[in-house]
């Protein structure tokens, strides 16, 4: 009581200074609405944004930016993700060019709110941002933090980010007052600036008892590079063994050598570094140094260089010969020939390495020596190194070594050819390939194949007659890269000689190459016609051809050969079947697997038809279409996997609802809750409740190290997919829930009463249950009866539909209560449907043709995407594009657009059509 | 790591030891060959999700293990033959004279401190992608491992090796197709969905972690390094540190290195940098990584890569020159391009044996040289994007130019006592 009316009290003693308190108030108010603002804008979406943000930023003024700052939460009291965002985005920009003053201002204001900050990690955080922005003047706000030790790191490496002496004072005066743990902070630092008057007191905590703060000491006295510093350095190194440890003396030793400005002192101290660390263990530290001295004097490491050779460390002598490489000089590169000359093999091998990597052309004379050297490792180096020095003038020598080379060394001199860019190579072991001995002639002949050199092929045939089995082999393999359409008639001599499978598949993809010059039906018509000349089983010589060339006719040829021809040409038909290079074999080779007499086939098919199908650039749908069609084949758990995997390529609605059908099936569930996601997460209009609830029964299901990552991405779609429904069934698979029958038409419609629309519909409904059934999960038209219509009606909306007819088939798909996107049989030329299905069939004035035939064959199944909106249809057929955003004229009013809103009707027109997965995905019109 | 492959990569490195992999020279054995006592041996420096693959690499022998979360330790040794010894501190490990090869599996922010001093250590070097977290931890992996003559490699590959992603070939026909000019010069290569390449973008930190208690089993100091302090949360750490710039890069860090050091070798790059980075991403928190939607790395020569995150350029060749196009699965513009290009030389050889790299001395086909230039493109786009601003830079000089701020991110000073 007595405290209500105290407050009572204070707030009416405020309230009677109204001009005070309500100007810093108002004032107040509207800074922190500002700043509210600004922080709801952010994250900015892109760069234009954010300077726009940036400059906002800037106008809040120190004021405004420090009590921006002063937002910040303790971590896990809450979200202040905006702030930091604002904070470190504008720190960020004070740092861009032009923006000196906007880097004042933030500079003082992150300054102030550090002192005003309480929160340890939240003063942190504003230490990283002075690092960025600060310069002097942020010194001080510093300094005070150097003996905390929560604070100690950041505030030094702020100070060496800063990068001035005052910050180098202030480090140094913080030292001595400093627990172990701030001083290793201290000394990086003061390290990192390269702050040298600090080494004095540096030194003497180099000996410290806490190794953190010897290494940081050494490393100090390292960067820092004064000669005082040199003998501790020295000492420590060597006490350590000049090698490595933890403290890394020897590096902060050499770093010091580095950092002389002395040269001539910096030369000595590496040379007798090189001369103390002898011992095999410290072949490490004299690389280094060696290195060192090597890129600081140049020539004057030379004498170390040729030393180093002798040394039996192997990477040590490597070392000392990759630095020879770039030492410049043609009396280097001549002594290192001399000295090459007295060396071991290994050492001689290495150091004629290194001699083609130095490029210099004086080292020629001696290399080509090298190869005919008795020491295969000298010869190989010898052939690697040749073309670096020699260009064209290498290819002789090369091809006399090849004519005595073992394979290794004809390997080596068949990679350098290949990378030869002279226009002498290919004529040069043309003209040597008839001399060389078989494992020569292999090569030759397979880099003639690789220069795809048309101008040999007479020589390459020639060859193919070598009694040498793996000469004549690698001259047929090599054909189809040479030949061309005049050397066909010696390539069906070829044919009917050879006697070995993969000589009968060199010369059959020799004879695919030869007519590839003609057109397709040119190329099947060349080959049927030598095939049906060919009698016995030798007809089976054709069959691979058939499978290359793989168009229509080869398909009709190869079906007859399969199904009418002699029982041992079966087989090889069949082979060649599966190897087919065009998914028009598709069909077939499932018609053939799926014959319960032909079990033998059923696995094979499979795997052919997988190939097909993946290779292809079907469209998503047609693909599906494909692999439901032929999953009957799969019979295995990895074989259903692999035709699951196969769908979850497919990017599609219907995809998604036959992965999503696997996901309980305990051996398919990992492959099928990939595939849901694949297909979701790569196909942005696939939203709804449906579909969120599928990701999240995929996430429960994924295993495996890597699933967290697909999961992490799932978790990321599900928090951007749009809250819109997406595609709802209209089909339920069992029975005609959601259809209604047909009633007059919508004009007519109109015009009934509603008692009168009520028993039309049920004498309708009654008609409809006559003429559409259900059979096997399809919705079936049985060729008597009318329309089916939607229960519902549409406005703007996506559709997907699957259909099937029979020959001569008819029929149609009606949006908006009228007519329609045609479905006919395209054989029909008496009435033109030999324009394909899909198209605005009634339409007058604007397009009623598709854009192309998409049609598949009649008695296969279809899948249409429907998109209307406004007037407006779009249609894919089997994923073809065909008909693209056309107006579909009222064919019930000409004069009048099509209607708003109408249901949708499945054409009845006499004849039997088939549908299944019908959806539909309401579009919102936007008003 | 691409999930695909992973298991590709496990069979090809295992099928490595068809040469004889000694100190003695390898021509003096026959094939196949290898003297158990001169078997070269190897430690994994971090064994955590990436470590644990590198079990078979090279074919070398383990001898040791070392992670700073005991479990990783425990569950990875399981999984081991042979005597292999476990450590928390790498530097033990880098004392040791019978170990060959350290591979560098931890995550980034520790690569450079640890490749650096193997490489003063004397030891030869498999570091896991990204090479270095900074632009200046890279100069001086280079200078280190120059210095001391170490063999070096990342752990990317496909410059020589494996189909290129969903390319669909091998680099090598798109480096030769490059040499042969027959595409002209200067060439734009657009890296996105449509030509192949999947940027994988859940790479997200969170911007309201909360502090957590350390488990027992793991040293998060020593986690952290020369990383800056910060309350833990396990989303730090193990299979999530990717989304906080303090240890890596976001999806740039993943896959980054991955597709462009391919490019940068194709576009025969490997010895230079782009002059001018230009980006469009949503605005970047100071602490956790997110998402790009558009990076274009443009040389001095006129070269240019395009990083199409958003696949907004869905029908882009995958490399555009003046005379033609170069398409997925080498589809082309210039009409009856594989005969043409048969004229041409091949690329030149390169060293793509680890294992016989090590014993010659001789440097690997991926090197820290190479390996510094690809790593950069990565760094170069990570800093535009965190300043959210396009940048020029110097490529011999290796500073940008006219903007302290990116600079500022090129070296980051370390928490002491870990130094470079």
């Amino acid at each position: 009581m007595l405290k209500n009316k105290i407050i009572l009290l204070v707030v009416l003693l405020i309230g009677s200074f109204p001009a005070f308190g309500q100007e810093t108030g108002k004032d107040n108010r509207i800074l922190q609405a500002k700043i509210t603002d600004l922080l709801a804008h952010m994250p900015a979406r892109d760069q234009a944004t954010l300077v726009i943000l940036m400059n906002d930023m800037a106008a809040l003024g120190e004021e405004g930016l420090v009590e921006l700052a002063g937002m910040l939460i303790p971590a896990g009291n809450g979200n202040d993700a905006g702030v930091r965002f604002a904070m470190g985005s504008f720190s960020g920009f004070v740092m861009g060019p032009g923006q000196e003053e906007n880097r004042l201002i933030c500079q003082k204001a992150w300054c102030k709110a550090l002192d005003n900050e309480k929160d340890n990690e939240n003063k942190a955080f504003l230490i990283t941002q002075i690092q960025m922005v600060g310069n002097d003047y942020a010194i001080p706000f510093l300094e005070k933090l150097l003996p905390e030790e929560r604070f100690s790191d950041p505030a030094s490496r702020a100070l060496a980010s800063i990068y001035t002496p005052g910050g180098g004072i202030a480090l140094t005066n913080a030292l001595d007052k400093a627990q172990v743990s701030s001083q290793v902070s201290i000394v990086e630092a003061l390290g990192n600036m390269q702050y040298t008057a600090a080494a004095p007191k540096i030194a003497a905590l180099a000996s410290s008892s806490d190794t953190r703060l010897r290494k940081v000491s050494l490393y100090a006295l390292g960067r820092f590079g004064l000669p005082e510093s040199g003998s501790l350095l020295y000492n420590m190194a060597l006490q350590s063994g000049f090698v490595y440890e933890p403290t890394l003396a020897t590096t902060s030793y050499l770093n010091w050598i580095n950092q002389l400005d002395d040269k001539v002192l910096a030369e000595k101290k590496y040379m007798a570094l090189i001369r103390n660390a002898a011992a095999d263990n410290q072949a490490q530290t004299r690389s280094e140094a060696l290195s060192m001295l090597a890129q600081l004097s140049g020539n004057k490491a030379n004498p170390f260089l040729f030393a180093a050779l002798k040394s039996t460390n192997k990477q040590y002598r490597m070392k000392a010969l990759y630095l020879a490489q770039n030492q410049p000089g043609d009396k280097l590169t001549l002594k290192w020939v001399k000295n090459a000359g007295k060396l071991e093999d290994q050492s001689k091998a290495e150091v004629i390495d290194m001699l083609g990597d130095r490029g210099d052309k004086l080292a020629l004379p001696f290399i080509r020596q090298a190869l005919t050297d008795q020491n295969e490792t000298v010869r190989l180096a010898a052939i690697s190194a040749l073309p670096k020095l020699g260009k064209e003038s290498g290819i002789p020598d090369l091809l006399v070594v090849m004519k005595k080379g073992n394979p290794a060394e004809i390997n080596a001199i068949k990679t350098q050819l290949l990378s030869c860019n002279s226009s002498t190579m290919v004529p040069s072991i043309a003209n040597e390939l008839a001399g060389m001995p078989a494992q020569a002639k292999t090569a030759i002949l397979q880099i003639l194949a690789s220069r795809k050199s048309k101008e040999n092929v007479d020589l390459v045939l020639k060859e193919s007659e070598s009694q040498d089995a793996a000469v004549s082999l690698a001259a047929l393999t090599a054909l189809p890269d040479l030949v061309s359409g005049k050397d066909l008639d010696k390539l069906y001599d070829l044919l009917r000689r050879v006697k070995l499978p993969e000589e009968i598949s060199a010369v059959q993809s020799s004879v695919i190459a030869a007519v590839s010059g003609l057109s397709r039906d040119d190329q099947a018509a060349a080959i049927i016609s030598k095939l049906n000349s060919t009698k016995g089983t030798d007809r089976s010589l054709f069959y691979g051809i058939l499978a290359g060339i793989g168009n229509q006719a080869c398909l009709k040829t190869i079906l007859a050969e399969f199904t009418e021809g002699k029982p041992e040409l079966k087989s090889p038909a069949f082979e060649a079947l599966t190897k087919w290079n065009d998914p028009v074999a598709i069909h077939e080779l499932y018609h053939i697997g799926s014959d319960p007499g032909n079990s033998g086939y059923r696995e094979v098919s499979l795997n052919a038809v997988l190939r097909l199908i993946s290779q292809s650039d079907y469209p998503d749908d047609q693909r599906l279409l494909l692999l439901r069609k032929i999953s009957g084949l799969a019979v295995s758990l990895s074989e259903k996997s692999s035709v699951l995997k196969e769908i979850g390529k497919c990017r599609t609605y219907p995809a998604l609802q036959i992965a999503a059908n696997n996901m309980d099936d305990p051996g398919l569930q990992q492959d099928a809750a990939t595939a849901v996601s694949d297909i979701v997460l790569g196909n942005s209009t696939l939203y709804g409740s449906d579909v969120k609830e599928l990701l999240h029964k995929a996430i429960t299901l994924l295993k495996g190290p890597e699933s967290e990552y697909l999961k992490e991405a799932i978790r990321k779609h599900l928090a951007s997919m749009p809250d819109a429904p997406g595609f709802v069934p209209l089909f339920n698979g069992k029975d005609l829930t959601g259809w209604k029958g047909l009633v007059e038409n919508p004009l007519i419609r109109a015009t009934m009463k509603p008692a009168e629309l009520v028993k039309a519909q049920v004498k309708a409904d009654e008609i409809m249950r006559q003429g559409w059934k259900v059979e096997d999960g399809i919705l079936v038209f049985t060729g008597n009866g009318n329309n089916l219509c939607t229960v519902k009606s549409y406005g703007d909306f996506e559709m997907l539909v699957d259909w099937k007819i029979t020959p001569e088939g008819d029929a149609g798909i009606y949006l908006r209560g009228s007519p329609q996107v045609q479905i006919w049989d395209t054989s029909r030329r008496d009435v033109g449907a030999q324009v394909g299905s899909g198209a605005l069939y009634n339409n007058q004035v604007h397009e009623r043709i598709p854009l192309k035939v998409a049609d598949n064959q009649v008695g296969e199944w279809n899948s249409f995407r429907i998109v209307m909106q406004g007037e407006r249809v779009t249609v894919y057929l089997n994923g073809v594009l065909v008909v693209d955003h056309t107006i579909m004229e009222n064919y019930w009013d000409r004069s009048i657009p099509i209607f708003p809103v109408e249901q949708i009707e499945l054409q009845a027109h006499g004849t039997w059509v088939g549908y299944r997965d019908i959806y539909v995905r309401e579009i919102p019109r936007s008003e | 790591m691409n999930r695909a492959n992973t298991r590709r990569d496990f069979i090809r490195k295992t099928a490595v030891a068809a040469a004889a992999l000694t100190i003695i020279p390898r021509h003096v054995l026959g094939r196949g060959f290898l003297p158990p006592s001169d078997r070269l041996t190897k430690a994994i420096i971090g064994v955590g999700a990436m470590g644990r693959n590198h079990l078979p690499y090279g074919d070398t022998e383990l001898l040791a293990i070392c992670d700073v979360d005991k479990n990783h330790l425990n569950e990875v040794l399981k999984l081991t033959t042979g005597e292999v010894k476990c450590y928390s501190d790498y530097r033990e490990i880098l004392q040791r004279s019978d170990i060959d090869i350290v591979h560098i599996a931890t995550p980034p922010h520790w690569h450079g401190i640890m490749a650096t001093e193997a490489a003063r250590a004397g030891k030869d070097i498999w570091c896991e992608k990204p090479m270095t977290r900074t632009i200046g931890e890279g100069i001086q992996v280079v200078k280190a491992v120059g210095q001391s003559g170490s063999i070096f490699r990342i752990n990317t590959w496909f410059r020589f090796d494996d189909v290129f992603y969903g390319f669909g070939t091998t680099v090598k026909p798109i480096k030769k197709l490059v040499e042969s000019r027959l595409l002209g010069w200067p060439l734009q290569v657009t890296i996105n969905r449509s030509t192949g390449f999947d940027w994988k973008f859940y790479w997200t930190g969170k911007t309201d972690l909360t502090p957590a208690p350390v488990p027992p089993e793991l040293d998060y100091d020593m986690w952290l390094g020369p990383a800056p302090v910060k309350p833990y949360n396990p989303h730090r750490v193990h299979e999530t540190f990717r989304g906080y710039w303090d240890y890596d890069g976001g999806g740039l860090g993943d896959m980054g290195q991955h597709y462009l050091d391919p490019v940068q070798y194709i576009l025969e790059k490997d010895n230079t940098s782009p002059v001018r980075i230009d980006i469009d991403a949503p605005q970047q928190h100071p602490d956790a990584a997110s998402t790009w939607r558009r990076i274009e790395l443009t040389y001095a020569d006129g070269c240019k890569i395009i990083l199409d995150g958003e696949n907004r350029d869905s029908n882009a060749a995958f490399i555009q020159g003046p005379l033609g196009k170069l398409y997925p699965h080498f589809r082309s513009d210039i009409p009856d391009l594989e005969n043409k290009l048969a004229a041409f030389p091949d690329p030149l050889p390169q060293l793509t044996s680890f294992p016989e790299a090590v014993t010659s001395r001789r440097k690997f086909a991926l090197n820290e040289q190479n390996g510094f230039r690809s790593c950069t493109l990565v760094n170069l786009a990570i800093i535009a994007v965190r300043l959210g601003r396009s940048l020029k830079f110097d490529p011999e000089r290796l500073v940008f130019i006219a903007d302290e701020g990116a600079n500022k991110l090129i070296n980051q000073p370390m928490r002491a006592p870990w130094t470079i």
